[in-house]
């Protein structure tokens, strides 16, 4: 989190550069570069967390050691007085006569969004990114998706957004994030510095997934991207991440990172890959074809580097999941891209009161859905968040539950129900 | 000491070794050890970090995540503007 502009603690990962951004650090003294803070990283041992709590005394004290701590780790200084955000976006307007708001511009929210609004109803959609189209809006391999076929992800991404953009009950907010569900149905939208609550009759969300992370020494040096984060540089920015990138995954997407890396010129020295060893892989053959060797049932233990990774130790792991000592491999590199899997985006879930399971095999919690993807009576919910993968079942339940939010409201009638019925059907028959 | 930094909260800087060492010390529920360590409490409220945070304690206590449980999750999900807020009070 940096300081731009006299504002403070913005997330920069997040945040597109303009002309004439003051950019400033937080938390370092004099500068980063030399930064005689750096200290605490061989101090830390002195300092275990909550030490603040325990040990400062006597207890007139902790007055002067709290101003200490929050100029060395706090939240940087207040903002300057004349300070605002930068927006690519005007202020929200109150948005009056919602039928349905759907959180979330992907796959499945504009599915839904797009449905709903044919069927009658008055749409609102919500998405933070200056994009539409989610996660398909990155893709560049073609997908076998029935409704749109051979088209690449990208190309599926605009045909949606052109669906939905032809609909005028339909409206679109883009850099806007829904931010909480409160009592009485009450749905809260923020747009830099203006914020709505609205109350929409129904809503569907389909906020999607978050990328994990991988716990190993020295993950957070800078260099080290997530798999889903050098796909929105590559594909959205059209910057290439790095020349020397290393890629790193469990859940199985590496090979196809690796490719889209190597098409984009960067070099990849290899993949790492903790599961074990799979021939049928689609893109075996392609990798080999790259000269990009995999190592299959290895992980990363860890990255060295100062001011960013330049090296990074890899591990042999065994069935059970250990490391096993004396399979080292150290490779060089100046990025490291990870791909660990996905962890349903469930806060507004949770906050709306659905109930949650926990899935063993997908090592995650999700919510409990009807056949009709209701999640609480009036909400619905659609895509990654359950978990789903593929862009065919994402698709239709976005349909499903923009078909069920028309229905609850009165509108589509006889064939909205007809059509329900056969979605439902052919969900049950995908899974 | 002479050990990497393994972080799992990168909004706070929260180590695994931070997580474990909590733990032991008796903070073995799911909200303390939130609290106490400071994990899913920075501005990206547990985005990166609640997964992690959640396994950690399962594989600690020899739970399944299930029994552990999320951390309730609170409005708002991402930091807001104060003067947003209070923009929207008028």
């Amino acid at each position: 989190m940096l300081r731009v502009d006299g504002v403070p603690n913005v997330r920069v990962c997040a945040e597109p550069v303009h002309q004439g951004a003051i950019v400033e650090s937080q938390n370092s003294y004099p500068n980063v570069s030399h930064d005689i803070y750096s200290i605490l990283n061989h101090l830390g041992f002195l300092f275990p967390v909550g030490f603040q709590y325990k040990f400062v005394r006597p207890r007139f004290m902790w007055r002067v050691a709290e101003k200490v701590i929050k100029r060395m780790a706090g939240y940087g200084k207040i903002p300057d007085e004349n300070a605002h955000v930068s927006t690519r976006y005007p202020p929200l307007n109150v948005l009056n006569k919602v039928d349905v708001a759907v959180v979330g511009g992907g796959p499945a929210g504009l599915c839904a969004a797009t449905t709903a609004a044919r069927n009658g109803a008055h749409v609102a959609l919500f998405d933070e990114n200056d994009y539409l189209g989610g996660h398909v809006m990155k893709q560049t391999a073609e997908y076998d998706s029935p409704e749109y076929p051979g088209l690449r992800g990208f190309e599926i991404a605009k045909r949606m957004q052109e669906e939905a953009k032809a609909q005028s009950n339909l409206e679109i907010y883009q850099g806007t994030t829904a931010v909480g569900f409160y009592e009485g149905g009450k749905l809260a939208v923020n747009r830099g510095e203006s914020y709505v609550e609205l109350t929409p009759k129904a809503t569907i969300l389909a906020p999607g997934a978050y990328e994990r992370r991988l716990i190993f020494e020295n993950n957070d040096l800078p260099g080290i991207i997530s798999g889903s984060g050098v796909q929105t540089l590559m594909h959205i920015h059209g910057i290439r991440p790095g020349r020397q990138v290393v890629v790193a995954s469990t859940d199985g997407l590496g090979p196809e990172l690796a490719i889209q890396l190597a098409e984009a010129g960067a070099s990849v020295p290899c993949v790492i890959e903790s599961r074990v060893k799979r021939d049928d892989e689609k893109y075996f053959a392609k990798l080999k074809e790259l000269g990009v060797p995999v190592l299959w049932q290895y992980e990363i233990k860890s990255a060295h580097g100062k001011a960013g990774v330049g090296r990074v130790t890899v591990v042999k792991v065994a069935e059970n999941g250990d490391q096993l000592s004396g399979t080292e491999k150290t490779i060089a590199c100046d990025s490291l891209c990870v791909s660990a899997g996905y962890a349903p985006a469930f806060e507004l879930l949770y906050q709306i009161g659905s109930d949650m399971y926990y899935d063993r095999q997908k090592d995650g919690f999700f919510p409990k859905r009807s056949n009709k993807m209701e999640v609480a009576p009036g909400i619905f919910a659609a895509g990654h968040v359950y978990g789903t993968h593929s862009l065919g079942s994402i698709l239709l339940e976005g349909r499903i539950a923009g078909t069920s939010a028309s229905l609850l409201l009165g509108y589509g009638g006889s064939d909205a129900e007809t059509a329900m019925d056969y979605m439902i059907d052919e969900l049950s028959k995908m899974a | 000491m002479g050990k990497e930094k393994k972080i799992v909260c990168f909004c706070l800087d929260v180590t695994e070794e931070d997580i474990l060492n909590s733990i032991r010390e008796g903070y073995d529920y799911i909200e303390t050890l939130k609290r106490f360590t400071g994990a899913c409490m920075g501005p990206c409220q547990g985005k990166f970090c609640m997964v992690n945070l959640v396994s950690i304690l399962a594989k600690e206590l020899g739970k399944n995540p299930d029994e552990v449980n999320v951390p309730t999750v609170r409005p708002p999900v991402k930091p807001v503007f104060l003067g947003a807020l209070a923009a929207s009070e008028k």
